[in-house]
């Protein structure tokens, strides 16, 4: 029978629709909405060999490659609602497809800051941005999100709904099987429900720019702020075209906090840093800030992370590997957590984003996402007992492999 | 050797009840930090005492062994928060060990304890030919022989006869008078450390002290107390107290941390009704350590520069364990050191972490002692000081020697030494 | 055991291998002594070859593993088991790496925690999880127990810290994650494997983060005439989302036992209650908290709150709060430490359960816990040579757990389940949740020869009867 019919069988026509992957594929889409309902579809999509790919909104899959064959979507979307918000006590518990902006709106509203502060494009879900692992532009002050999801409540590829951590900001009562979640892209099991910790609401936010010329200069600057006693949530530098002259390193301070403490900071930042060259912008920026993170006109992407001493000089061989193959780079970076998205753009030159990804890969001491091909061939994805540990630890939690892997490590 | 049974109250049992379990006392442990093995370490043996008053476990050689490798250094107790008194536990049971030696040990221990070191001519004579022999080159000749003689040739050299004349029985203080203390000259400090003890001295007369030594007492019985001979340091110990008496009833300053411990936990070795634990308390009421004593009663106002030549800066201060664990006393010794004019001093890195010593210990075991004195030799070079300052005599031994095996120029000086030399300076 | 015990000192030598039997019953036990069993063998490996190359050997053997920090665990995850061999980290001490610049370590499992800040102090760092045993713990019994301390209210507990780990599996293979990276690579393998009690493998070697030391440290004071009164306050100054390093409570029992000890502090006798408060950070901020706490604290009765005077006073009230544990052996040769986590708003009613639970069964409570993260602490005192008196303290702390849970909490915070809580696992988790976990942990350890029989209930492990996934 079709993969549709079977869905037909099991599930509403509210759970149902279709989906356009941003390769082009047409497939269908199954959307339950009850933990019972999806025990169910993921037993007769185990049971009938099917392979599915979980999302929410589907936000992080229209422009990026899916590598893999898929039967059906498995959606969170119709599983939406915050279950329990405790503002005496900071947690916060939702179901996997509830907007995450949904969430951020009811934790404001109670004077409490939700961790990833990730962009609002293609409005991501809950259980998405903990799928993905995503990084929010909060990520120097409050940590990655993994530190934050308290507990979660998953359904595995057999269709078994089980639950770990729990909403409490300090816990060790079982294996923390939800630290092992964020970041698998869904190819453990669909994350169904999740706590969180929230961060206070600072009572003060300014955001601080300061564009530099000279690119070692805007890194010294970067090294300097990072030793001072300034707790920034965000230090990060972007470099629009990496052609010589095109454009300057712009350096963007996010300071956040007890007013007093803003202020301080932003004097003590700004004697470190030549003098008063910081322009403080306006509130709104903040929604800019936010989407550092984006590609707006889908370009080739890449994520970079290497130790902090070396960040600088890892872009900086990326830089010539464009110059070298006739593409034009843009940088974004965050210094002190040691990660950068580089966007590439061709300037018409004969070599393809292929060739450009292969001279990358060998830059040593870099280690890149979504670098599918060249990370094959430098046999950077794990060997030897690690592979077969995680091929055993998928195993356990999807025996009849339904879930498929959205990207070649995840 | 035959298991040993628990009829004879092998274990003080009461006392390990104290102790919960919870390791804090690992760290401070000089044998578990060389080892890394919980029976050797203090929670571990008390677990092994209890085991075995349990009757969980039998006293077997190991048993023993595990109780003799210890130091007695009681860096645990200073880490104990339930306050197990670790040191009387480990001295009651070594002190039912001992009857179960082997003759050959008996023999030594009998010949080094009764004979040996509460007689002041047996000792001067061993110290006698002792500096024969390292002068004729015999030691060196020995050392050849390895193992546990191989250490031989690293004992500093005995001073000369005149330097090993006993203190005067009176010592008059320095006008205007203070008062008078009584002495303690001690065992082997007189033959090894004879300068000390004048050093000593001639602290507490130019202070306005006159000092009395007591007509008979020699070893006050620590080292007996740590080796398991309780008997013999119970003797030793009314003696001491008799001899004491009759200088009236003054304070008693000791300028060996070991002794003094000792001294002052002299009641200890008395049952509660027995007529000498009330005399010897009142008389351990009376002792006082030469820091803690100068602490208290130096006017810093006389202290001068000390001579570079002897002592050359900066100078730091390595605690005796019997000092710090034992005595609890660690800021006086910091507070005379910083009170002297000039006086470059630096900290020394887990200063209160034992030397290695502990009383005879070098001696039986040079190897694990040698291997705890390491680390304090490297924690000696990270802190740059060229002049050591303690107060005990094991552990000016033990610094000498270690330093004297390194090649090292650093000096080693009893407190008494630089007070005695910024005194002097006046 | 013989052949056994000549194949793995070929290995590890003969002062890496302890078989004498007198020397291996301190190994009966770790920090909790209510349990003991006697391991066949101990062995001690010096590096992460050494320890492959026995924990091959052991596979071949079919010989359960137990390891062991320093002991100083309170769930008795490092007990051992009938039959089974322990492996102690502890001559695995040495410190790799430290790089100021990049702000990170690397050290072998054995190293003792309080050694690893030392170590990074001289370049302004510190490595911020600090169990109260943190002078005697080691880095790898942290790894296994996810360990907290304090100042976890702040920074968060072992596993924010940990940034890499090389492992040594059940069969003797090494997998070195060692990093630091600043996500993982695919599966987070190390966040998984923080907290597993070592039932997932042998971590040797730790990559952990390293963070600046506090320009600014103010520690508060506050003294309370009843235990309630604090809880209320804790409560409060979360729910003002402050954030202060550290929120301690220590009650009047605790603050007697540990006035008598090495580690008197000056806290008063009097108080039925002390809140430990520390702040830092930059001054302002500190001193705009500091205003904000003590209007909460005034708000809820303090009787007087006071800032310690200096660095040598703000490390003695330390001293006295870590000391604590240990201090109650003063008041009775055995403690019963429950470690349950509560919301932060039920505080007050939790509290005063607990003490009723212990009213009720005539035992004696001492209350010091890590207030700001909802971890209690119910010290019972007892002796457990009474076996009546034992009956009392299992049957109040199981009802203690389960009113936790009821009320939202968790079974343990820090501690780790180890044998203690195993059962209870029942209470807090459904059979599907524990099953999952068996399957995870299957996959780490097919032949179930790592700890066995801890953390997860016999019953919820014996009943998974599907085929091995290796096979």
């Amino acid at each position: 029978m079709e993969p549709s019919a079977r869905l037909e069988q099991l599930l509403s026509a509210a759970e149902i629709g279709t989906f356009r992957l941003g390769d082009g594929r047409e497939l269908p889409l199954a959307a339950p909405a009850s933990f019972g309902a999806w025990s169910e579809l993921l037993s007769l999509l185990s049971r009938d060999g099917l392979r599915a790919l979980p999302l929410g909104n589907g936000s992080k899959l229209e422009r990026r490659p899916v590598h893999s064959e898929i039967d059906v979507l498995v959606s969170t979307r119709n599983l939406a609602g915050i279950l329990q918000y405790e503002p005496g006590d900071g947690t916060v518990t939702a179901l996997a497809g509830t907007e995450w902006h949904a969430i951020e709106a009811v934790v404001s509203a109670g004077s409490h800051h939700l961790t990833p502060d990730v962009s609002p494009a293609g409005a991501p879900t809950l259980g998405g941005v903990v799928a993905s692992a995503q990084a929010g532009i909060d990520r120097l002050r409050w940590g990655p999100l993994r530190d934050n999801v308290l507990g979660i409540r998953f359904v595995s590829g057999d269709g078994r709904v089980a639950r770990s951590g729990g909403a409490l900001v300090k816990n060790v009562t079982g294996y923390d099987l939800h630290r092992l979640h964020c970041g698998a892209e869904g190819s453990l099991g669909v994350v169904l429900e999740a706590s969180l910790r929230l961060a206070p609401q600072p009572s003060e936010r300014r955001i601080l720019r300061t564009r530099i010329a000279d690119r070692s200069e805007a890194w010294q600057a970067c090294r300097t702020l990072g030793r001072l006693d300034v707790q920034p949530w965000t230090l990060c530098l972007r470099n629009e075209d990496s052609r010589p002259g095109q454009s300057p390193w712009e350096l963007t301070l996010l300071l956040a906090g007890r007013q007093a403490v803003v202020d301080w900071e932003q004097r003590e930042a700004e004697a470190a840093v030549g003098g008063a060259s910081f322009e403080q912008l306006p509130a709104e920026a903040y929604d800019d800030l936010r989407t550092f993170a984006d590609n707006p006109r889908g370009r080739p992407a890449l994520g970079l992370q290497a130790r902090p001493s070396q960040l600088e000089a890892r872009i900086e061989q990326a830089l010539q590997a464009c110059t070298a193959r006739g593409w034009r780079l843009e940088t974004r970076a965050h210094p002190r957590i040691a990660s950068a998205l580089l966007l590439f753009e061709p300037l018409g030159g004969e070599s393809s984003f292929e060739e450009l990804e292969l001279s990358l890969a060998r830059i040593e001491g870099a280690r890149w996402r979504d670098l599918p091909r060249a990370q094959a061939k430098n046999g950077q994805r794990l060997t030897g007992p690690a592979a077969e540990l995680v091929r055993r630890l998928r195993a356990s939690l999807d025996p009849r492999g339904v879930f498929a892997r959205c990207t070649p490590h995840g | 050797m035959a298991d040993l049974a628990n009829r004879d109250g092998l274990v003080d049992y009461a006392k390990s009840l104290d102790c919960i379990h919870c390791g804090l006392c690992l760290q401070s442990c000089p044998t578990y930090r060389i080892t890394g093995l919980e029976p050797s370490s203090p929670r571990g043996r008390i677990h092994l005492m209890r085991a075995v008053a349990e009757d969980r476990a039998q006293a077997t050689a190991s048993f023993v062994e595990e109780m003799e490798f210890c130091l007695l250094c009681r860096h645990c107790e200073s880490a104990c928060p339930a306050g197990v008194r670790f040191g009387e536990m480990m001295e009651h049971t070594r002190s039912r060990i001992s009857t179960h030696r082997g003759l050959g040990a008996r023999l030594a221990r009998w010949f080094g304890f009764r004979v040996l070191l509460p007689n002041r001519r047996g000792l001067k004579l061993a110290a006698f030919l002792l500096r024969l022999a390292q002068k004729g080159g015999v030691l060196r000749l020995l050392s050849k022989l390895g193992g546990r003689f191989e250490n031989l040739r690293y004992l500093p050299p005995v001073p000369t006869g005149s330097e090993r004349r006993p203190l005067p029985r009176k010592n008059p203080g320095r006008a205007p008078e203070r008062g008078n203390v009584a002495l303690l000259e001690g065992c082997v400090m007189p033959e090894l450390f004879g300068k000390v003890n004048r050093d000593t001295c001639s602290v507490l007369n130019v202070m306005g002290y006159g000092c009395a030594l007591p007509a008979r007492t020699v070893c006050c019985g620590s080292l007996h107390a740590h080796n398991g001979d309780l008997d013999g340091a119970r003797n030793l110990a009314r003696l001491m107290i008799e001899d004491f008496e009759a200088l009236g009833y003054l304070p008693v300053v000791v300028n060996s941390a070991g002794c003094g411990a000792h001294m002052k936990e002299l009641h200890h070795l008395f049952e509660p009704d027995d007529p000498w634990h009330a005399r010897s308390r009142a008389f351990a009421g009376r002792v006082q350590d030469l820091t803690e004593f100068c602490a208290e009663n130096l006017d810093s106002a006389n202290l001068g520069p000390v001579d570079e030549k002897d002592w050359p800066a900066p100078v730091t201060w390595d605690d005796p364990c019997h000092l710090c664990h034992a005595q609890g006393i660690r800021a006086e010794p910091r507070t005379l050191l910083s009170a002297i004019p000039a006086l470059q001093a630096v900290d020394l890195p887990d200063s209160e972490h034992c030397c290695g010593s502990a009383g005879i210990y070098s001696l039986l075991r040079p190897q694990a002692s040698g291997e705890i004195l390491r680390t304090k030799l490297e924690a000696l070079e990270s802190s740059g000081a060229r002049t050591l300052v303690t107060a005990n005599p094991g552990c000016q031994l033990q610094w000498q020697s270690g330093l004297l095996r390194r090649g090292s120029e650093v000096r080693v000086a009893h407190l008494a030494e630089i007070l005695a030399s910024s005194l002097a300076a006046d | 055991m013989k052949t056994l015990a000549r194949e793995l000192k070929a290995i590890l030598g003969q002062a890496g291998v302890i078989d004498d039997p007198t020397r291996l019953v301190p190994y009966e036990s770790d920090g909790l002594a209510l349990y003991a069993t006697r391991p066949e063998l101990v062995l001690l490996p010096r590096d992460t070859d050494q320890a492959a190359r026995a924990m091959a050997v052991l596979a071949r053997h079919g010989t359960p593993v137990v390891a062991r920090g320093a002991g100083t665990g309170l769930a008795g995850g490092a007990t051992p088991v009938e039959n089974g061999v322990l492996i102690s980290t502890a001559r695995m001490r040495d410190i790799l790496e430290v790089d100021p610049e990049d702000r990170f370590a690397r050290v072998q499992a054995g190293v003792v925690n309080t050694q690893l800040s030392e170590v990074c102090r001289g370049h302004g760092l510190m490595y911020a999880p600090d169990p109260s045993s943190q002078m005697a713990c080691t880095i790898g019994g942290n790894v296994a127990n996810n360990s907290g301390g304090p100042h976890c209210f702040k920074y968060g507990a072992t596993s924010r810290h940990v940034l890499g780990l090389v492992l040594v599996t059940h069969a003797g293979e090494v997998i070195d994650l060692s990093g630091p990276w600043v996500d993982p690579q695919g599966l987070d393998l190390v966040g998984l494997f923080v907290g597993s009690e070592g039932t997932f493998g042998l971590a040797t070697e730790v990559t952990v983060k390293l963070v600046p030391r506090p320009p600014v440290v103010e520690v508060l004071l506050a003294i309370f005439t009843e235990l309630e009164a604090a809880c209320d306050a804790v409560s409060e100054i979360i729910a003002a989302r402050l954030q202060p390093s550290a929120l301690e409570i220590l009650d009047r029992l605790t603050i007697e036992a540990v006035e008598q000890s090495v580690f008197a502090a000056g806290y008063p006798k009097e108080a039925e209650a002390v809140l430990l408060i520390e702040l830092e950070g930059v001054e302002t901020e500190v001193s705009g908290s500091q205003q904000e706490i003590s209007a909460i604290l005034n708000k809820h009765g303090v009787l007087s709150t006071r800032s310690a005077r200096d660095a040598s006073e703000r490390r003695d009230l330390w001293a006295g709060r870590k000391g604590a544990f240990g201090a109650m052996g003063r008041i009775a040769p055995d403690l019963y430490v429950a470690d349950a986590v509560v919301p932060r708003t039920k505080l007050r009613a939790l509290v005063r359960r607990t003490v009723e639970i212990c009213r009720e069964r005539n035992l004696k409570l001492a209350n010091v816990f890590h207030a700001g993260d909802g971890n209690l602490h119910p010290n019972i005192c007892y002796d457990r040579r009474d076996p009546d008196e034992v009956r009392r303290v299992l049957e109040a702390g199981r009802l203690i757990l389960e009113t936790c849970v009821e009320a939202g909490g968790s079974l343990t915070g820090e501690h780790g389940v180890g044998l203690e809580k195993r059962e209870e696992m029942e209470i807090a988790f459904a059979p599907e949740d524990l099953e999952t976990m068996c399957r995870v942990r299957d996959a780490w350890d097919p032949d179930r020869r790592m700890n066995p029989g801890k953390l997860l209930p016999m019953r919820a492990c014996m009943e998974l009867r599907t085929p091995s996934p290796r096979a």
